[in-house]
């Protein structure tokens, strides 16, 4: 007997109980459903941590010296020139990119026009120099240039402190959104040699002016990323150190060779800073218990399903004994009746899990539709709360077809057994 | 086409013991055979139909049926021979309710190996030999009692078995309807199929080509003078 010949009859078999398959679906569909909406939830949730929240790019290795090594005592462990080359030289490294941080105070007082509103501002500025080939796909490198004198010092600021900026700080004082194309360009003062929180003197001031040339992810997060050889000047003038880095933002070819790659930084008596790296970790944990939590309760009301469709095939058995005794008298195995019984209970939790999964699909862009009309804004708003990979759509289906035929065993077995001779002369 | 050599079937009776309905019986049915199987309810004419069918395989004795020893037989192959090569009717049609007649009659092909194309054409071809191609699409509720039974036997002949197995296929049936049915069987027994039909009924057993009555769990041939008389 073809599988095609036991689909049909066992299709038939539920059509004639239609009320209590579809009762029996419902259950695996609430279960599958619920299952499929927490998961899409923390798998949208976990995608805007790692994306947008702390975005971490999975090839790179942010090296910095270490904090206290026998290399530092000794006067070693610095990130020089000769421990760039030789990072560079590291069996598995594709690029190393140095930085370089002010390690002059910095402020910025900005009283004037601001896109339409006015601005009245004065902050203490975080400087960082990098190497422009690291924001290459950002700003082209020969626009990324320490600039001559009187031009402006073309900067790139991190893109998560615009959405900070939009999302928070621009409704509550009453300026304007504004998008990155809508702000490169803009320019800004800043006074070098002056601090508003330390009483450092370095003994003049030097005033000059910053303009965003863009935005991106590996900017620095409280401050403007800058060109390197702009830093080592600025340090150079006010006989800073402008010799050694303060960090080494090392590439590998791909990302599994990293490990390794972070073995052999760590074997230089270098330290990895992957603070960034945690702090996505963590969040990524903190949502996976909870999605994990929900999860679980969904899977629960999947077991509850299948015991209900094993109770409702345990009835219908009773009233289908004689049925089943007909089916053995012409010619049908206990192997072939218990597949039908399984079949049933299949098909019952494919629709379930198909419900279930469409229905979550559907209720998450009813939450997602509801967030916009009651939420307020907030940093890193993402325009969905919800991942729906196709695997998950899927599994779902899988899950619920799993669950009713795990439900559907004992009574697939009992019919099996059922002794055809008795039900027919009964 | 039957062989019967020492069948004994026990029943548990409830109270720890065992119930023997079937002691030792031989049996001889030779292909083209009529047999009537008579005996008062309990004798055990059932379990020596589901035992012939391959239903019951809790015997012990050895049991022939079709050139195949049953009791070597599997589920899977006793399955098959009786898809194949029996037929069973029941006193109470069992037929399934939501099922049209063409549907109840083609049951068997749900079951078969062979590829259910030319089930509904065969489906139609089994009731036109009971008389009732015009009710193919009529639900079992739709249909008399006789009609019942002639689908029931309509669905028994679908894969044109050598070997109809019977139980009391008349008993639920008024005269005329009962009559009719009877004169399906001799029919088909002209046609060469094999009967073994289980009845109280005196006209059935007077239709068989042979008696056999069920007494003490043995199977005794009816030789009464009218009947060795009547013997062809």
């Amino acid at each position: 007997m073809s599988a095609a010949k036991l689909a049909r009859l066992s299709g038939e078999n539920l059509r004639r109980d239609r009320a209590g398959a579809l009762l029996s679906a419902l259950g695996v569909a609430v279960g599958v459903g619920a299952l499929c909406f927490f998961v899409a939830l923390g798998l949208g949730i976990s995608e805007l941590v790692r994306t947008r929240i702390f975005p971490v790019d999975a090839r790179s290795l942010e090296v910095v010296p270490a904090q206290l090594s026998l290399g530092s005592l000794l006067g070693g462990g610095q990130l020089d020139d000769a421990a760039l080359d030789r990072l560079r030289a590291l069996p598995g490294a594709a690029h190393a990119y140095p930085k370089m941080a002010l390690r002059v105070p910095a402020i910025s007082r900005y009283d004037g026009a601001f896109f339409g509103a006015r601005l009245n501002m004065a902050l203490e500025i975080v400087m960082l120099g990098v190497d422009p080939a690291l924001m290459a796909d950002v700003v082209p490198p020969e626009k990324f240039q320490d600039p001559p004198a009187g031009q402006p010092i073309p900067a790139i600021a991190s893109t998560r402190l615009l959405e900070i900026y939009n999302k928070s700080f621009a409704p509550s004082r009453h300026l304007p959104h504004l998008g990155p194309s809508l702000l490169e360009g803009f320019r800004f003062p800043v006074e070098l040699g002056v601090s508003y929180v330390s009483s450092v003197n370095l003994g003049r001031r030097q005033a000059t002016q910053v303009q965003l040339a863009g935005f991106s992810d590996r900017a620095l997060l409280a401050g403007i990323t800058v060109p390197l050889a702009t830093v080592r000047r600025f340090n150079a003038l006010y006989g800073q150190d402008a010799t050694t880095y303060s960090a080494v933002t090392l590439q590998a070819q791909t990302p599994d060779g990293v490990p390794a790659l972070a073995q052999s930084v760590r074997a230089m008596g270098f330290s990895i800073d992957d603070s960034d790296r945690q702090r996505a970790e963590q969040a990524g944990a903190a949502v996976a218990v909870v999605t994990s939590a929900l999860s679980l309760l969904a899977v629960l009301i999947c077991v509850l399903a299948a015991v209900n469709i094993g109770q409702t095939l345990f009835a219908a058995l009773r009233a289908r004994a004689r049925e089943i005794g007909v089916m053995r008298a012409v010619g049908a195995t206990r192997a072939q009746i218990a597949a039908m019984v399984l079949l049933e209970a299949a098909q019952v939790g494919a629709l379930g899990g198909l419900c279930g999964a469409l229905g979550a699909r559907g209720l998450a862009l009813g939450v997602d539709a509801l967030a916009r009309r009651v939420l307020p804004e907030f940093p890193f708003q993402p325009q969905s709360f919800f991942a729906f990979p196709l695997w998950l759509a899927l599994a779902g289906l899988g899950l619920g077809t799993l669950a009713a035929v795990l439900g559907a065993l004992l009574p697939a077995r009992a019919a099996a057994r059922l002794d055809p001779a008795r039900v027919l002369a009964g | 086409m039957i062989r019967i050599r020492g069948l004994t079937k026990r029943y548990p009776d409830g109270a720890g013991s065992t119930l023997c309905v079937l002691d030792g019986a031989d049996l001889d049915v030779a292909a083209g055979g009529f047999v009537a199987l008579m005996g008062p309810s309990g004798s055990g004419k059932s379990s020596l139909l589901h035992v012939l069918g391959g239903l019951d395989a809790d015997f012990t004795g050895e049991v022939e049926v079709l050139g195949q020893r049953l009791d070597a037989l599997g589920d899977r192959e006793r399955a098959r021979l009786r898809n194949a090569k029996m037929g069973f009717v029941f006193q109470s049609y069992h037929l399934i309710p939501t099922l049209p007649a063409w549907r109840n009659v083609a049951l068997p092909a749900a079951f078969s190996p062979q590829v259910e194309r030319d089930a509904e054409a065969r489906a139609r071809e089994s009731l036109s030999r009971v008389g009732l191609a015009a009710k193919a699409h009529r639900l079992p509720t739709e249909l008399s009692g006789g009609e019942r039974q002639r689908v029931a036997i309509a669905r028994a002949l679908f894969f044109r078995p050598p070997l109809l197995l019977c139980d009391e296929p008349t008993g639920n049936l008024d005269a005329q309807s009962g009559g009719e049915v009877l004169a399906l069987f001799c029919e088909l027994n002209r046609d060469g199929v094999t009967l073994l039909i289980a009845t109280h009924e005196e006209r059935v057993a007077a239709a068989a080509s042979r008696r056999v009555k069920l007494s003490a769990g043995k199977l005794i041939e009816d030789l009464s003078p009218a009947r060795v008389e009547a013997r062809p």
